[in-house]
């Protein structure tokens, strides 16, 4: 950083409205020195008024309420320089204000810089969210050495991965479906690219990731078990800049600057896969010539029109394409975007409107013009929001809001040529409002306890145009009615409550529980064991109740040695009602009546969470340790004996470390250990038409071999030039040569089997896979 | 069609994925009675065959029942005995069917009674057949493809192709063909069979089955267990139609078959 030495607060004093009363606010924006980028959950602390103090929302606003006089506030944030202002206030004052890197952090700029208070785990009310900057996971190894904040949340405690080859996770015993994704406040409905390989998210475009898997805030709503909220960076304000990368399957390119200085910023960031080009050594002429590739694009500029309001316009786009020949093509993809506008009507009431489309679809076509036909499938989102926050006092902060969600479900249309003699197959768009509402406090009361309680209300209106079924106990259709547009179908409600508390035993000690309901109004549907891009959502309606998730946790938090090192345990117990599953052999494809495949029932998961952490010195990384169960029951499965979910992994074992060599060499190594999932194998074979065929038994009464893999990562850190920064990032994926399953086939042909009988057959996605990436950084 | 994804999968992987044969502890089922039963129309014979299952990575053969007595009653109320071959099969000759009615079959195994019923649906013609040239493509290799063509009456129907080629049934699981008129309901169809590409000279004889949906069902849920495709949304035991709980299932069926001498 240049402006090492210039450790300036960009600092302004407004006179706001004159104040008679003996508390003053301060309010204001805390930003990144480097870039302008809104610094989130950085915190302001008045030293002289023990437990006194605020923290930055989202937006890197804070508001904070004092007595009127002489004043000692400390600006902090994690990895920046502290900021001290000893200041006499006598009236309502706003203080906008810049942290640059602290000098150790300058020195060794790409380490580690998580943005929380260091024992802010201690001290906060939520229970443990566990938050991920890209900056910090830049040199955890990673399948293709392509760093991903999916797969990283997935290596800490509490979050399972779908396996090799698929980015669903698992929260806490929760479905795939159950997880709400967010990407500026919009929905991501899949989001995996190139079959599971690569998340969606790439991390040059990112800010902050935030998970919440318990005692999670009013202000979300509409998934069962946990909430993942990812925050687009804003893009520099001051300089003009360009990084990205260059590695064996994928290469990407973020191009960011100011468009008015410290007013106005833009970013935009791509990314291309060119796995496909690899098929140039295929020795078949067609495969050579097919297409497998992924794209996305991430945009947003940002203006501040004022002091007291700032507009954002972000958007994402993505899509992976398949094809070999002109004959079959496979296509999918998310579009999202996001119009917001942040408002300050005073210094203690902050409200944010947003105006977010968000969509995925789906589409494969086989053949071409008169002799093809194609399929397509999606889902659309049309979502107004407005959240305010309220900055009562120094005790109290308020958060309330609203939000409608209007869905368009397009279930399939197959499209044919004259030449093939299908017929046209519509199958009818679906639509529904969904609806929240939620007021919610933080509060400190004395210097021990912090709660955070809130309610919200949901509300699902399943509506017209549309047919609406009854469906008999075996599937045949009992009654039909048509609705006009915008006719209720049927309308469902809940409230949710939420709430969390903390009671500090001491500076580095606390205790905190935690309790939430929510409603989820729709759900996915797989085609497949693993998560697929040709998962089907589908609404709440008259036949599908909501599922209605109920989740206690309770945990144990102590830091040691100044907040080097974080121990945490953490338990909890999930209810989950309304549970969905498939009737044996059903078939979701291109189905009209797809619910009366569907049968429903329940679920519960209980667990705890062992995890330590280390955040400072040269050594950092944490490891954790999950002893946990996911059950269901289904009445029309196996009699409603309550089995394992697929997810049912009941040890889970994660190690991270990460060793600064010197200032050129990181290196960094993870090791990941989980049971087996649960699945189903034949328990019998007969013999029927003239085939073998496995005889299934109990739902999800098998294992898979337990999974076990370790990575090592290199990052070296070449010369740095003026305004030119670069590095090679090697990374070894799974350095043993595990050989994990990701299936199991029962066969009596495996290769040269002669015997005639059955062999259980595994197939494993991964041997070993070096790769190397080359990133770098211009300003 | 779900498929075509682990078709994609497949294909990416095909470079870097392994197979082995792994030792496994599966969970072993009771032995469940297997009852295996058919009444083709056109040959107007009624077969039966009984088993039990075996474990799964068992070397043993599928154990023969001789001991039952089984007998098929038509739709007036007219049973017929089937004679016991001895080898756990028992059959019926000559045995004229009625179309548009049920059958229903009984077997007794040492006082246990399994009974099961289909419906005899009209018989679907079959109207020609008609080869194709096809480019060499990335699927396949060059060769002709055979279309069946034939008019979809009214209301739901449900078939089931059968191919002798060269005077030799294709039985693979892969050569079963099963379809329904779901997306050409009424239509005059043209249905291409792409399992296998013929060259000239190939004789090629197509059965196209009309099955009840029952049946029709049954075989499709066969055909996806058997197939091993792990990727079902809920793999399931095909649904039998047997009482008490036997494995299996009770088809009759008719089928019209027509030829073509592939030229060029």
């Amino acid at each position: 950083m240049k402006q090492k030495s210039l450790l300036i607060l960009a600092f302004c004093i407004t006179t706001a409205l004159h104040s008679f009363s003996q508390n003053i606010t301060i309010s204001g924006s805390i930003t990144d020195g480097r870039n302008g980028e809104d610094l989130f959950g950085a915190s302001v602390i008045v030293s002289d008024m023990s437990n006194t103090g605020a923290r930055t929302n989202i937006y890197g606003f804070y508001s904070l309420s004092i007595p009127a006089g002489k004043h000692q506030l400390i600006y902090r944030n994690s990895g920046f320089e502290e900021q001290v202002l000893d200041l006499t206030f006598t009236q309502d004052t706003l203080i906008n204000l810049e942290l640059f890197l602290s000098k150790e952090i300058q020195e060794l700029e790409e380490v580690e810089i998580t943005s929380k208070r260091t024992n802010e785990n201690i001290t906060s009310a939520q229970m443990e969210v566990t938050r991920l900057d890209p900056q910090s996971i830049k040199t955890i190894p990673i399948l293709f050495g392509e760093q991903d904040v999916m797969k990283t949340l997935q290596l800490t405690p509490g979050v399972k991965g779908g396996g090799e080859g698929s980015t669903g996770f698992y929260v806490r015993g929760g479905g795939a479906d159950q997880n709400l994704i967010l990407l500026d406040e919009s929905t991501v409905y899949n989001a995996s690219h190139l079959l599971g390989f690569f998340s969606v998210f790439n991390s040059d475009a990112i800010k902050d990731v935030s998970l919440y898997k318990s005692g999670i805030p009013a202000e979300y709503g509409g998934r069962a078990s946990s909430v993942m909220d990812v925050r687009m960076r804003d893009g520099n304000n001051k300089n003009f800049a360009a990084s990205g990368g260059i590695g064996l399957i994928s290469s990407r390119l973020t191009l960011e600057g100011p468009i008015v200085k410290d007013k106005s910023s833009f970013i935009i960031s791509g990314r291309r896969s060119y796995a496909d080009l690899f098929l140039v050594f295929a020795p078949d002429e067609d495969i050579r010539d097919a297409k497998l590739f992924f794209y996305d694009l991430n945009a947003k500029v940002n203006y501040k029109i004022s002091d007291k309001d700032r507009i954002y316009i972000s958007g994402y786009f993505g899509r992976d394409k398949f094809a070999v020949n002109e004959d079959f093509g496979f296509n999918w993809g998310n579009k999202t975007g996001t119009l917001r506008w942040n408002h300050l009507y005073n210094d203690k009431l902050f409200v944010n409107t947003s105006f977010i489309y968000s969509s995925f679809d789906y589409e494969f076509s086989i053949g071409q013009g008169e002799d093809g036909f194609g399929i397509r499938s999606s889902i659309r989102d049309f979502n107004l929001k407005q959240d305010y926050s309220y900055f009562l006092n120094s005790n109290n902060s308020l958060k309330f809001g609203f939000n409608g969600i209007h869905h368009t479900f397009e279930p399939g249309v197959l499209e044919s040529g004259a030449n093939i003699g299908f017929n046209q197959i519509n199958l009818p768009k679906r639509h529904a409002l969904e609806i929240g509402g939620y007021l919610q406090n933080e509060q400190t009361v004395g210097n021990r306890w912090a709660f955070m309680y809130g309610l919200r209300y949901s509300g699902f209106n399943y509506m017209g145009t549309g047919t609406a079924y009854e469906f008999a106990e075996n599937g045949e259709v009992l009654s039909e009615k048509t609705y006009d547009s915008w006719e209720s179908i049927k309308y469902y409600q809940g409230f949710e409550p939420r709430l969390s508390a903390s009671f500090i035993i001491n500076e580095s000690n606390s205790i905190k529980a935690g309790y939430n309901r929510i409603f989820q109004y729709i759900h996915q549907l797989s085609n497949a064991t693993t998560s697929s891009p040709t998962d089907v959502w589908v609404p709440t309606s008259n036949n599908v109740k909501p599922q209605i998730g109920d989740q206690l946790a309770l945990g144990y938090y102590k830091n040691f040695k100044k907040d080097e090192y974080q121990v945490s345990v953490e338990t909890y117990y999930k209810w989950l009602q309304n549970q969905i599953d498939y009737k044996p052999n059903a078939n979701l494809l291109l189905n009209s009546q797809i619910e009366r495949e569907l049968v429903y029932g329940e679920g519960r998961a209980y667990g705890v969470e062992f995890q330590i952490k280390k955040t400072k010195g040269k050594l950092t990384g944490w490891f954790n340790y999950t002893l946990s169960r996911a059950l269901r029951s289904f009445e029309d499965i196996d009699g409603g004996t309550e089995f394992s979910a697929r997810q049912d992994r009941i040890h889970d074992l994660n190690l991270v470390l990460t060793y600064d060599i010197n200032k050129k060499l990181v290196v960094s190594t993870s090791f990941v250990y989980y049971t087996g999932d649960a699945v189903t194998f034949p328990s019998a074979l007969y013999e029927m038409d003239g085939y073998e065929v496995p005889y299934v038994g109990k739902r999800n009464a098998n294992r898979l071999p337990d999974y076990h893999r370790l990575d090592l990562g290199l990052t070296w850190y070449l010369k740095e030039r003026k305004n030119y920064k670069h590095n090679l990032s090697f990374s070894i994926y799974n350095v043993y040569n595990r050989e994990n399953a990701f299936s199991i086939r029962f066969v009596d042909d495996f290769e040269d089997n002669q015997t005639g009988q059955t062999q259980a057959v595994q197939t494993a996605l991964f041997k070993i896979i070096p790769s190397i990436t080359y990133n770098f950084n211009f300003k | 069609m779900k498929n075509i994804f682990y078709i994609s999968i497949l294909f990416l992987l095909a470079t870097t994925s392994c197979q082995k044969v792994i030792d496994l502890k599966v969970d072993d089922a009771e032995p469940k009675m297997v009852i295996e039963a058919k009444y083709d129309v056109i040959k107007q014979e009624v077969f039966v065959k009984l088993s039990k299952t075996i474990s799964v990575f068992s070397a043993d053969n599928y154990p023969q029942i001789n001991s039952a007595t089984v007998e098929i009653t038509d739709a007036n109320g007219v049973t017929t005995l089937l004679s016991n071959q001895g080898d756990g099969t028992y059959l019926l000759e000559n045995y004229v069917p009625i179309f548009g009615s049920q059958y229903k079959i009984r077997i007794n195994v040492a006082g246990d009674i399994y009974e099961a019923s289909d419906d005899l649906v009209n018989v679907v013609p079959l109207d020609s057949l008609n080869a194709e040239f096809q480019e060499e493509s990335p699927f396949s290799e060059e060769g002709y493809v055979i279309f069946m063509n034939a008019t979809d009456p009214v209301g739901p129907n449900f078939y089931r192709a059968i191919r002798k080629v060269n005077g030799e049934y294709k039985r693979e699981i892969r050569d079963q063909f099963l379809f329904d008129d779901s997306f050409s309901e009424g239509n005059t169809q043209s249905v291409p069979i792409f399992t296998e590409l013929y060259q000239v000279d190939d004789t090629v004889s197509i059965e196209l089955i009309s099955y009840s949906k029952k049946s029709y069902t049954y075989f499709q849920e066969l055909q996806d267990i058997a197939s091993g495709s792990g990727a079902s949304a809920a793999p399931a035991n095909p649904t039998s139609n047997w009482s008490k709980e036997a494995l299996g299932h009770f088809t009759v069926f008719g089928y019209d078959t027509k030829t073509i001498i592939i030229k060029e």
